[in-house]
């Protein structure tokens, strides 16, 4: 008897297996991979009015971390609307950094919780870091949205470099 | 109870009711694994590199489950991974509650759906939910004891 039920169980596992592979097969996303390499993070969207106006909002219900791009990021600095993350070690961060950004190192995020925890839930908040590879700034965006339960958080990829290529305000 | 349970039939009534569950569950992660390997990722429990792995075929398993349930075929096997699938899900879902993680479950539908509202209540709500599920679950798998009662 528990032997049919384990069987069962094993065939049932493997054809979920085949079928799924089958699956992959036939789906047409170059960036999934059967072992999965980083998180894609969909894009916050910028939306052209009729007069040609961007406009810039931010979803009423985020599931997850979302990219923002330069223009996003601008916007949002511009209208002083977003708080900007930096989260590169201290010591990169007094070298240079986005005017008006504030420092917490993903590194070392434990020691950064009293700054953490005096922000508010609900701001806006865009955290980069050196763009490229940099991947501090997605990490840090996960303990901000999964772990401190902010509704806002949004990743810039191009992080410094973009920023300062486009010459915009540094410090 | 067990008269109830005998005069309605319920084993068979819980089986359809699990099978287009599971099957209707199924759907909409089969067609889009990419999503809901970012509903797992919200979870935080387990590593990323195997999440699109489980993506692709944990939704195959729910149908397999499903249609086995209304058919009838394997039934023994299937009772069995529909109660442990059932607690895991309350488990993953109940530690997501209480360390404070908002997520969209990705139960039925990948990604998020606006018209849900608050997180909080949803999650809550598919725990409540599959509490129920794994009820009936349980009936299915002591479907025989309940004909032996005479």
């Amino acid at each position: 008897m528990m032997d049919k039920t384990i069987k069962q169980i094993i065939f049932i596992l493997l054809l979920s297996t085949l079928l799924g592979m089958v699956r992959f097969y036939f789906l047409k996303d170059g960036d999934f991979t059967i072992i999965k390499i980083a998180r894609i993070l969909e894009t916050a969207e910028v939306q052209v009015s009729d007069s040609g106006e961007a406009i810039f909002t931010i979803p009423s219900f985020m599931t997850e971390p979302m990219t923002a791009s330069l223009e996003f990021t601008k916007y949002f600095f511009d209208n002083k609307k977003a708080v900007l993350v930096d989260a590169r070690e201290a010591e990169e961060f007094e070298l240079g950094h986005i005017a008006g950004a504030i420092n917490i190192p993903f590194d070392y995020y434990d020691e950064y919780m009293d700054t953490i925890d005096a922000l508010k839930y609900d701001d806006i908040f865009i955290i980069y870091c050196s763009g490229g590879e940099c991947s501090l700034s997605l990490d840090l965006a996960d303990v901000f949205f999964g772990e401190k339960a902010f509704e806002n958080v949004f990743v810039f990829e191009g992080g410094l470099p973009a920023w300062e290529d486009a010459g915009y305000p540094t410090e | 109870m067990i008269e109830f349970i005998k005069k309605y039939n319920l084993p068979l009534l819980a089986r359809f009711i699990l099978g287009a569950v599971f099957i209707y569950a199924s759907l909409d992660k089969i067609a889009d694994p990419v999503s809901f390997s970012n509903d797992i990722d919200n979870y935080h429990i387990s590593p990323i590199a195997i999440n699109n792995l489980v993506a692709l075929i944990l939704p195959w398993v729910e149908l397999i489950i499903g249609l086995s349930l209304i058919t009838g075929v394997f039934l023994d096997g299937t009772s069995i991974l529909t109660i442990l699938l059932l607690a895991f899900f309350i488990f993953i879902i109940t530690q997501a509650y209480m360390r404070g993680i908002s997520l969209h479950c990705g139960c039925f539908k990948t990604g998020a759906d606006p018209s849900l509202g608050d997180l909080r209540q949803e999650m809550l709500w598919r725990i409540f939910e599959d509490i129920l599920f794994l009820g009936l679950a349980f009936i299915v798998y002591f479907r025989d004891s309940f004909e032996d009662i005479k």
